[in-house]
């Protein structure tokens, strides 16, 4: 992956990765609206992505 | 007369003399002429050429192992040459004869390198077939020698003399004149190509792929045409570009290997006429200059910006004089792996050959000078570009995958011609095939759902509950007691708090108890974080934080703050409501791997990951209640799954190590051992089995034999099916921990090519090779190997940024779902399996263990008496070269305090300072191989036993004089080496070393003392004859 710029994209289970900005995030992924270069984007998922478990998971408290 | 060669001429003819078989440099022109046709004419007038052309009587001498041009005067007997007539009688057999001629060798040292064949078809239809040496002549001269023939022989039948100016220049005197030139290039040619990028090429043609040997039955062209449009579009192109349509067809070629190797910087070679004056013109000689172009594909550029590119760069470079390759320091291969050439010359005369009607005829040509040799010419207002390949990718369907690249470069040609402005990335070069292969490679990820591992163990229990479920030495425990011993522990647990979604660690000795522990902590509903018995406080302690665990079922002392479970603590199982069905999204383990910026990360796996992998594995690996699977991974890798629990789900036994892994020839020779079905090996360690094959005691009923870890040698998969054949089944896996122990497998059965393959995609995976720019590739192309599907892990504990960065959307998989980055790259190989081609980053595999430098040099770096780092690979052992004022010794002590054993490195270096390239790497060539010291008062072995130990140690160790008071660890010795060293012992006097004995009996002299005391019982057991013969084999 080069410096092309990114998006920070996150699932239905509240995970988060990056993906490209001029490309669409595949079914099931929805931009959270920061954009940057690939680093920016995950020095952003790094203060956001506090609660590393699934939502699934968080729910059923584990 | 006698002249020194040209650069260019000294290199073939040294070529020529390394391989005089090879029929690589074999120039030739073959035409059919018809009408009438005068052979004593076309005799004359090739007498009149050699005359007129000094290379035509030219043989090469040599001299003391220097060689000399010698050219017969003309007219003289060795300068005239010989015009062999045959009559064909048919145009099938014209053809073999020419066939046969032009793919024939030429002994430099046998005369003048030129041959001349007058085929005759019919009275007015003969082919006309000249052969000769590179050395005499290139492609130019050729069509010289054409026209100044077709002029001879008109001249002879018109009773004049040739109408031919007089040459200014002779090639001797251009040899003396080129050798000047060149040795002035020599300095813009080694900075030029400095630290050349590895030699990749599609298809595992070349030095990378499995067998980098020419083989002249695999080898071959594949063609292709462009339409008149794309020609036109390209030849505009061009011209917008103030370029030539050579620029644009090799800034394509560029294009194309880039798309297939990632490479970024690609080093092709060319060949310039070099008569760029105009009395160089009418000569026949060795004229023509190799040059290698050098292009930059970096930063994703456009077609045209890398057409200016390639554009300057070829302005530079084929303006200087080619020099041999052995003089800028590296490899032919390394710098010029392929060859891009354009073809303008004409085909025909430019002058009348008498009454004649010059056509061509096929030469049927198969020699191929590179793994990959691109040519194109002009024909019909279209571009036809050969592929020629020389069959040393090893596979049997090479010209299928060339084909299909011929076919990709016709695609990619289209997509410049349409659309120069798109960057490189996106151009098209896949073609509708390649992408339907791409579908149905990457396997299904979609696994039927079925039961999580507690449940398929529970059912073993529930079915044979007095079945033997774990040997550990003279301990047999069954099903229903480890049953009942997890429930008891897992009671314990929950009374000292453990809840569901916490981390347990298990820090255990191999034993029954560490099996049982596993259990019991699924059992609480957590999910265990598993270590080396002795790993280092530090590491354990930071581990457990950044998994927040705070308990460990461990009989070691804790630091404050960890609570020490024993692990054979029971608690009161009626005070809890019992376990609860694990769910998939439950993790349900957790493995710390090394990290790249000097912390170790936890991979956390869940339940239904896991499951999906040992359902496969239990189907796959055919597991009945009557295997006996032996336990051999440490439970810190994530490879003990795939022992222990398809072995437990299928309710077969599962037989420990408990004097750990290195004793398993141990375990196999002892009563019981012939009774283990199923091995799990590190590959590493299998082929110092595989190398020993003759001294294990292979048990009768061993019917499989998993490997993975490292690239299998194709060497030792030959010699095991050459002992077993189909009866034990090699199975070749490989995934990472990321990916719930395994993504890939391959049978390694039945007959094979080349590097063994690391297979397809396991049930509920699929793999996909993606570029730098995330797209799938398909056959013959190099891309990162992508893991989606069931296996995918939850991600990196407490790692946000890192587990975002490698487990990233899967547009492939169901909707939201992810996939995992591995960093490793493959290639999908013609018959849709999946080759491994090493790391993109610096991670390294030293005998299996996954390490990345980058943690041990960050370590090291914490010292204060280091100033510089470097961490690598050498022989089976890590090394580290360091710089500053600490010794091996102290940084070895440092290092032991926070990491585990394998990532100690085993050899040290204390540089000056590193050596880097000029491009600021560390220039791992330049790196000295680390020296092993022996022991300070050096004792050199005595007795028959010292001697035969001391001998078998420095083969194996490699160094020259071992002493008595050598230590087998100090010296480099490590577990693998140490099964062969009880092989070798076996072998010599025929008495079973235990391999604890090895380990524990370190020095020479200590293990002298073992073998003979083992000799001695053995020869109570024996009869006097047979001692004799045994005592005198020993001291041999």
């Amino acid at each position: 992956m080069t410096d092309s710029p990114m998006l920070v994209v996150v699932n239905d289970e509240d995970q988060y990765s990056v993906w490209w900005s001029d490309r669409e995030p595949p079914a099931g992924w929805r931009p959270t609206g920061f954009a940057g270069t690939r680093q920016e984007c995950l020095d952003h998922i790094e203060t956001v992505w506090t609660d590393m478990r699934p939502l699934s998971a968080r729910d059923r408290g584990r | 007369m006698r002249a020194p060669l040209s650069p260019g001429q000294e290199r073939l003819w040294l070529l020529q003399k390394l391989d005089p078989r090879d029929a690589l440099y074999t120039m030739y022109l073959v035409h059919r002429l018809r009408g009438p046709l005068d052979a004593d004419a076309i005799e004359g007038a090739f007498a009149d050429l050699a005359a007129r052309h000094e290379s035509l009587r030219t043989r090469f001498e040599e001299e003391d192992g220097v060689p000399w041009a010698v050219a017969e005067p003309p007219g003289a007997p060795g300068g005239v040459p010989v015009v062999e007539r045959i009559p064909a009688g048919d145009e099938e057999r014209a053809r073999r004869l020419v066939a046969e001629r032009v793919n024939a060798p030429f002994d430099l040292a046998e005369g003048v390198p030129l041959r001349v064949a007058l085929v005759e078809i019919g009275p007015l239809d003969h082919v006309l077939c000249v052969t000769m040496h590179h050395i005499i002549g290139d492609g130019w001269s050729l069509g010289i020698l054409l026209d100044d023939l077709a002029e001879c022989y008109t001249a002879r039948l018109r009773g004049r003399a040739p109408d031919l100016a007089p040459l200014p220049v002779r090639p001797s005197d251009y040899a003396r004149w080129q050798r000047r030139r060149a040795d002035r290039a020599v300095p813009y040619w080694q900075e030029r190509l400095a630290d050349p990028p590895s030699p990749d090429l599609p298809c595992g043609l070349g030095g990378e792929g499995a067998g980098g040997v020419r083989d002249e039955d695999r080898a071959g062209y594949q063609v292709v045409r462009t339409g008149r449009e794309v020609a036109e579009a390209l030849d505009r192109l061009a011209r917008e570009h103030r370029t030539t349509l050579f620029t644009v067809l090799m800034t394509a070629y560029q294009v194309l290997l880039h798309r297939h190797t990632g490479q970024t910087d690609i080093l092709v070679g060319t060949a310039v006429a070099g008569r760029d004056r105009v009395e160089l013109e009418p000569m026949v000689g060795y004229l023509s200059q190799t040059v290698v172009l050098r292009g930059d594909l970096d930063g994703d550029p456009s077609f045209a910006e890398l057409l200016r590119r390639t554009r300057q760069e070829a302005l530079t470079a084929m303006s200087k004089p080619s020099v041999p390759f052995e003089r800028i320091g590296h490899p032919a291969e390394a710098l010029m792996p392929t060859m891009f050439i354009l073809h303008t010359q004409n085909t025909g005369p430019t002058r009348p050959f008498g009454d004649l009607s010059v056509g061509e005829f096929p030469d049927d040509y198969r020699q191929v000078k590179l793994g990959l040799y691109a040519e194109a010419r002009l024909e019909d207002g279209g571009i036809v570009v050969s592929l020629g390949h020389d069959g040393s990718s090893g596979s049997p369907h090479e010209a299928e995958a060339v084909r299909r690249l011929a076919d990709r470069f016709l695609l990619l040609l289209e997509s410049a011609a349409a659309e120069p402005h798109r960057r490189i990335s996106e151009l098209r070069v896949w073609t509708a095939g390649d992408d339907a292969d791409i579908r149905s490679m990457a396997g299904d990820g979609e696994g039927a759902p079925g039961p999580a591992v507690p449940e398929m163990i529970a059912e073993s229990v529930r079915r044979a509950p007095d079945a033997v479920a774990v040997v550990c030495g003279e301990t047999e425990i069954t099903y229903a007691e480890l049953d009942r011993r997890a429930a008891r522990l897992a009671a314990a647990l929950r009374e000292r708090g453990v809840r569901r979604g916490d981390v347990v660690g298990v820090c255990l000795p191999r034993s029954a108890e560490a099996i049982v522990a596993l259990l019991a902590v699924w059992r609480a509903g957590a999910a265990y974080l598993p270590f080396e018995p002795d790993e280092p406080e530090e590491r354990l302690v930071f581990a457990l934080a950044d998994a927040g665990a705070t308990r460990v079922i461990t009989n070691r002392a804790l630091p404050e703050g960890l609570t020490a479970v024993d692990p054979l603590a029971g608690g009161d199982e009626a005070a809890w409501e019992g376990p609860a069905e694990a769910e998939p999204g439950d993790v349900a383990y957790v493995i710390f791997t090394s990290g790249s910026t000097g912390r170790p990360k936890g991979v956390a796996v869940e339940h239904g990951a896991i499951a999906a992998r040992i359902r496969w594995m239990r189907e796959e690996y055919g597991m009945t209640p009557g295997d006996r699977v032996v336990q051999f991974a440490s439970l810190s890798f994530d490879t003990h799954l795939e022992e222990v629990f398809p072995a437990l789900a299928a309710g077969a036994t599962l037989v420990l190590l408990p004097g750990g892994a290195a004793t398993l020839p141990d375990l196999l020779a002892a009563p019981g051992g012939e009774r283990v079905t199923v091995l799990d090996l590190p590959t590493a360690y299998w082929h110092h089995l595989v190398e020993e094959i003759d001294q294990i005691a292979w048990p009768p009923g061993l019917r499989l034999v998993v490997i993975g870890g490292e690239q299998a040698s194709g060497g030792a998969v030959a010699r095991w099916r050459g002992r077993f054949g189909d009866r034990v089944r090699l199975l070749n896996t490989y995934g990472p921990t990321e990916a719930a122990v395994i993504a890939t497998s391959a049978d390694l059965g039945g007959p094979r090519h080349g590097r063994p393959p690391i297979g397809r995609p396991i049930g509920a995976t699929t793999v996909h090779l993606l570029d730098a720019a995330g797209a799938p590739v398909p056959k013959g192309a190099i891309g990162e190997l992508v893991i989606g599907g069931a296996g995918v892990a939850r991600g990196y504990l407490r790692r946000p940024a890192l587990t975002a960065a490698a487990f990233v959307p899967d547009p492939s998989g169901r909707p939201g779902s992810r996939r995992y980055r591995t960093g490793d790259r493959a290639r999908w190989t013609q018959d849709g399996e999946l080759e491994f081609l090493g790391r993109i980053d610096g991670q390294l595999k030293v005998r299996g263990f996954r390490i990345e430098p980058g943690e041990v040099e960050a370590r090291l770096l914490d010292h204060p008496g280091v100033g510089q780092a470097f961490v690598t690979v050498h022989a089976e052992e890590l090394v580290a070269y360091v710089t500053g004022t600490a010794t091996g010794e102290e940084l070895a002590a440092h290092l032991a305090r926070t990491l585990p054993r394998h990532l100690v490195p085993a050899a040290w270096v204390v540089l000056d300072s590193l050596p880097l390239t000029s491009r600021g790497k560390v220039d791992r060539a330049a790196l000295p191989a680390p020296v092993r010291e022996t022991s300070a008062g050096h004792v050199p072995p005595g007795t028959d036993a010292e001697l035969l130990v001391a001998e078998i140690w420095a083969e194996l160790l490699g160094i020259a004089a071992v002493g008595v008071n050598d230590d087998f660890f100090t010296l480099g010795g490590h577990s693998l080496l140490a099964t062969r060293i009880a092989a070798r012992l076996r072998r010599a006097t025929g008495v079973e070393v235990p391999m604890r004995t090895i380990f524990e009996r370190r020095t020479v002299a200590e293990l002298a003392v073992a073998l003979e005391d083992l000799l001695v019982a053995d020869l109570e057991n024996m009869s006097e004859e047979e001692a004799e013969r045994l005592l005198s084999s020993a001291g041999g």
